[in-house]
């Protein structure tokens, strides 16, 4: 790129306003949560003294078994879903590139789930596993495959997969979206070449699809684990937390510990212990993005 | 264009010939006083991105209704040279006068300049009217003079029935028109073109080549033309710049650049098929000054240089690099039998183009190409006189590669 | 992409097979739903259930959309809400966007500071809340839209500049060179070239933000608490955690709170589409 007579000053001109937005409202916050985490600061109505008391939050939550096993619950949700989005994501694209009639249909209908507000989804899955009259009951009912009605949200060994089901239903989508794009640069040249050489589909598909597309598809798995790890509202109407805290997440945990307990300093130690995971996370994120893309 | 009737001596040849720029000085090719100052005057620009230099030293100055043509190899600095008068690139060092005035920070949009790029960069949002009237509407200037502006450069342009269109239903012609008519159409102190012709296919390359010729000559205006293709150069130049690799080879009027090239790298560069270069040695016999040139297929070739410089006889008895045009080398006499040398030659190998051929024989060990009249029957192997037209023969340095 | 060779015939049925199955695991909750809003509640208390209604009972939606009952006037209140909210800051977040995404691509701003702005959206909002909680109260701003539009433009903002972004970086330079070199300043030639040469991006752009906006529930639950802010996420969690028995009802809010998304991204699709995978799909 030329660079050019003034560019400096205009370059941060054009950068205010977007910068102001954000100095304000995130790294701003994010350093007095920060500030927070290092005190016994707690919400209240009155002011309070506020005192300085190191790494003792740090050392409480690290030691707080409810706090590990929520991280351990999010970190599951994270793997799981993404993992079953990737796996539903690109066989729907593999499908979805071949050629039949209505294609072109089917491809705008699974933008569907991706349309649908996440709370939306949310209360309709709880609707769906509703154990009096849901309708994923009633069916199984039907099809003689369960004797009963279950109750899914309730059994604390089965809450958090049926809740990764609705979270999957809604997400794969974009996953499905990413796959299919970067199948179409696939270049069928070199499809074609193997199966002269006798390769088989599976062959095909590992040796030259799946490292053509790994690039694109990395970006949006570590994108996808970026959002998953901080779930909050899908929990919030589902279950709140429960049956027996099972689906009890880490940001679901931290709201409460702001929220319901109102100690905003440990709550706060909490918060920053789950955004430096995210920081992992965000830095797989970059460089998966800097492979892919050269520079950011 | 070859074939020029003045036979200049060689003592005003030296006189004239500009040396490479290589100095801190300007030059200016036409050292006559009574011309105006300079409308563009660069002093010592340098350019470099990190540590790769660009541009070295460039020293340029632009007299009003001059035509401007820079040329040389791609990768040269052409455009970047183009950048840095428009503003568009900010300058590692030196200075850009426009009028007198230090321009080197000013805004591009504050200069005064205007461009017509290789790819056009029309606006494809706007209509061809639009786009020729940006710049006036920028400027503020009321809608009815706009238009009739518009309509004038137009009408010039022979663009009326295309106004309304936008650029994507242009052909590549009509949009090269629609970009000098967004140039033409403020009456700028100065137009940059960066290769516009480049983008067109060969004959609407000769067409819009006379049209910018014609256009310059009736509006008059002051010209900045980058262009890697000489002949272009050749046809439209009233000043010529050959660039290489960042730095100035020459500055001269057409005539000079072709007929007295600065050194070899020009030599070659400019014309086609291009200036031979052929080693040679300068022997002195009494005052005489004869120059030797070997072959493999017969004696030695030896002809007296009636007008030998100072320079040249400094060579005496050392080689030197003999600069000799295809035109030069023929079958038919020159015109002027006092600087005529003939010569039988063999002929390795013949390429006609119609209206010529071009025959390649051995001297010194190079392929050299002489330029036969194209009903010639000679073939490949024959032996053929061919008369050396020594009126426009170069010297060169072997070690300096400059000219002697 | 297209597959010259002939596909055997078991290959076909095992094709279509799938579709059939995509289809149904695709429309099927959403189907679900719509039923759900249109049956009365006798047949949805059915064991097992009647899938198809015994009758159509559309009072639901004339309760939902009727400003003079409570249910209606929550509900209305809240799309409106929703609608204004998000529209602001989608307005805002594309002026901010715009601006920043040009210094990124033409004015070499660096990038480091593009990813931090990226990683600003990564971050889990827990990390912010408080703070913000805090300063939004001593302002007096708590449960009003403006406290809304003010975190959901930090949060569109950074998607913006990198979704216009990419398409800035792929316009011909020479473009805005020309027009600069026309006498046209930085913003002239933003207002009168870039932007409208890049209008379908910034489109895309704009309903992705919208639809962004319409769909966050963390912070429009914390920071709002009755009418005068709520927006439908939270109108739609209260609806369902509170005191309606009927599943109709939240079945037809659920409808209606995805119709603005659904015809966008169903009329849109191809812009959208575009804009989702452009930031991951890429040379
Ligand atoms: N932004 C840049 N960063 C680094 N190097 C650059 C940049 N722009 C140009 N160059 C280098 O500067 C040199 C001159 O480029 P320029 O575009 O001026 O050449 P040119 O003479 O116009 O060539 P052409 O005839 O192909 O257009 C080239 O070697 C090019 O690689
Ligand atoms: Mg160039």
């Amino acid at each position: 790129m030329r660079s050019l007579i003034g560019a400096k000053q205009q370059k941060w001109l054009l950068l205010a306003p977007a910068l102001t937005v954000l100095a304000l409202i995130s790294f701003v916050p994010f350093v007095k949560t920060l500030w927070l985490s290092f005190s016994d600061s707690e919400i209240s109505a009155l002011p309070t003294v506020v005192s300085f008391i190191g790494l003792e939050n740090y050392i409480y939550a690290l030691t707080d078994p409810d706090f590990i096993s929520s991280l351990g619950r999010t970190l599951y949700f994270t793997f799981i879903s993404v993992g079953a989005e990737v796996i539903l994501g690109v066989a729907v694209a593999l499908l979805l590139n071949q050629q039949f009639k209505g294609r072109t249909l089917m491809r705008a209908l699974i933008i569907l789930p991706w349309a649908i507000p996440t709370i939306v989804n949310a209360v309709t899955w709880r609707l769906i596993y509703n154990p009096d009259y849901g309708a994923l009951n009633s069916l199984l009912m039907q099809l003689g495959i369960i004797g009963e009605y279950q109750s899914w949200l309730g059994d604390p060994d089965v809450a958090m997969n049926m809740v990764i089901l609705a979270d999957v239903w809604k997400n794969f989508p974009l996953v499905a979206y990413v796959a299919l794009a970067a199948l179409q640069t696939v270049p069928m040249d070199m499809l074609n070449a193997a199966r002269l050489e006798g390769a088989n589909a599976w062959r095909r598909f590992f040796k030259i699809t799946l490292p053509w597309i790994i690039g694109p598809l990395l970006v949006i798995i570590v994108l996808r684990s970026v959002e998953a790890f901080r779930v909050f509202d899908i929990i919030y109407v589902m279950t709140r937390g429960g049956p027996a805290n099972q689906t009890k997440t880490a940001s679901f945990y931290v709201y409460q510990e702001y929220f319901s307990y109102l100690r905003s300093g440990s709550g706060s130690s909490y918060a920053i212990i789950v955004a430096l995971i995210s920081i992992i996370l965000i830095y797989g994120y970059y460089r998966a993005a800097k492979r892919q893309n050269g520079s950011l | 264009m070859s074939e020029s009737n003045n036979s200049f001596t060689s003592n005003q040849v030296s006189d004239d010939t500009v040396r490479v720029a290589s100095a801190n000085q300007s030059i200016n090719p036409n050292n006559s006083a009574d011309r105006d100052d300079a409308i563009l005057s660069i002093r010592s620009l340098c350019k470099s991105y990190y540590d790769a230099s660009i541009l070295q030293d460039i020293n340029l100055d632009i007299n009003s209704g001059d035509f401007l043509v820079l040329v040389g190899p791609s990768g040269c600095g052409k455009s970047t040279l183009l950048s840095c008068i428009g503003g568009l690139t900010d300058v590692t060092s030196g200075e850009i006068f426009c009028k007198g005035k230090n321009i080197t920070q000013l805004d591009p949009a504050k200069r005064d300049i205007a461009m017509v790029f290789q790819s056009y960069a029309l606006f494809p949002n706007m209509t061809v009217s639009q786009n020729i009237g940006f710049g006036l509407e920028v400027r503020k200037v009321p809608a009815a003079e706009r238009e009739q502006k518009i309509q004038q450069v137009a009408e010039i342009l022979h663009l009326q029935p295309l106004l309304d269109r936008t650029p994507a239903q242009l052909s590549g012609g009509q949009r090269q028109r629609v970009a000098m008519g967004r140039a033409l159409v403020r009456d700028p102190t100065l137009f940059l073109f960066d290769e516009p012709l480049s983008n067109l296919d060969a004959k609407l390359r000769l067409t819009m080549r006379t049209e910018i010729k014609h256009l310059h000559q009736r509006l008059g205006g002051t010209m900045v033309y980058v262009t890697h293709d000489q002949v272009e150069a050749m046809t439209l130049a009233s000043k010529i710049v050959v660039l290489n690799q960042g730095v100035i080879q020459q500055f001269g009027t057409p005539e000079d650049v072709y007929k007295r090239p600065a050194n070899t790298f020009v030599a070659e560069f400019m014309g086609s098929p291009a200036m031979n270069l052929i080693q040679a040695k300068v022997l002195m016999e009494g005052g005489d000054v004869k120059i030797q040139i070997q072959r493999e297929d017969g004696p030695a070739i030896i002809f007296t240089e009636a007008a030998a410089t100072d320079a040249l006889r400094a060579f005496a008895n050392c080689t030197v690099i003999v600069g000799l045009r295809p035109e030069s080398i023929s079958d038919l006499p020159a015109r002027d039998p006092q600087r005529s040398h003939s010569v039988k030659c063999r002929i390795d190998y013949l390429e006609g183009i119609g209206s010529d051929v071009y025959a390649t024989l051995k001297l010194a060990g190079t392929d050299v190409v002489s330029r036969l009249h194209g009903d010639s029957t000679v073939r490949a192997g024959d032996t053929q006189q061919l008369h050396f037209d020594l009126s426009n023969i170069s010297y060169f340095d072997p070690s300096s590669q400059l000219r002697i | 992409m297209h597959s010259t060779i002939k596909r055997p015939r078991y290959l076909s049925y095992l094709l279509y097979l799938s579709l059939i199955l995509l289809a149904f695991f695709v429309l099927a909750p959403v189907l679900w739903l719509l039923l759900m809003s249109l049956s009365s509640p006798t047949d949805l208390t059915k064991v097992p259930l009647q899938w198809i209604p015994s009758q159509w009972d559309f009072s639901r939606y004339a309760l939902l959309l009727d400003w003079q009952n409570g249910s209606g006037e929550r509900f209305l209140a809240a799309m409106l809400n929703s609608l204004i909210i998000a529209t602001s800051a989608t307005v805002i977040a594309l002026f901010a966007g715009v601006l920043a995404a040009y210094a990124f691509s033409r004015r070499n701003a660096s990038m480091l500071l593009m990813f931090a702005f990226l990683a600003t959206i990564m971050m889990p909002p827990i990390t912010y809340i408080l703070p913000l909680y805090s300063a939004f109260s001593e302002l007096g701003i708590l449960n009003t839209k403006v406290a809304l539009i003010i975190c959901y433009c930090a949060m569109l903002i950074p998607f913006a500049i990198w979704l216009m972004k990419t398409n800035i970086d792929v316009l011909p330079q020479e473009i805005e060179q020309a027009a600069m070199i026309e006498g046209a300043g930085t913003f002239y030639t933003l207002r009168k070239v870039v932007l409208p040469i890049i209008l379908p991006a910034i489109g895309a752009t704009a309903m992705l933000s919208f639809l962004t906006a319409w769909d966050e529930f963390f912070y429009a639950l914390i920071f709002s608490s009755d009418l005068s802010a709520k927006t439908i996420p939270v109108a739609i969690a209260d609806f369902s955690a509170g005191r309606v028995t009927d599943f109709g009802v939240i079945a037809s809010v659920g409808v209606l709170a995805s119709v603005p998304p659904v015809l966008i991204a169903l009329f849109f699709q191809r812009f959208i589409v575009s804009g989702l995978v452009g930031g991951s799909v890429k040379g």
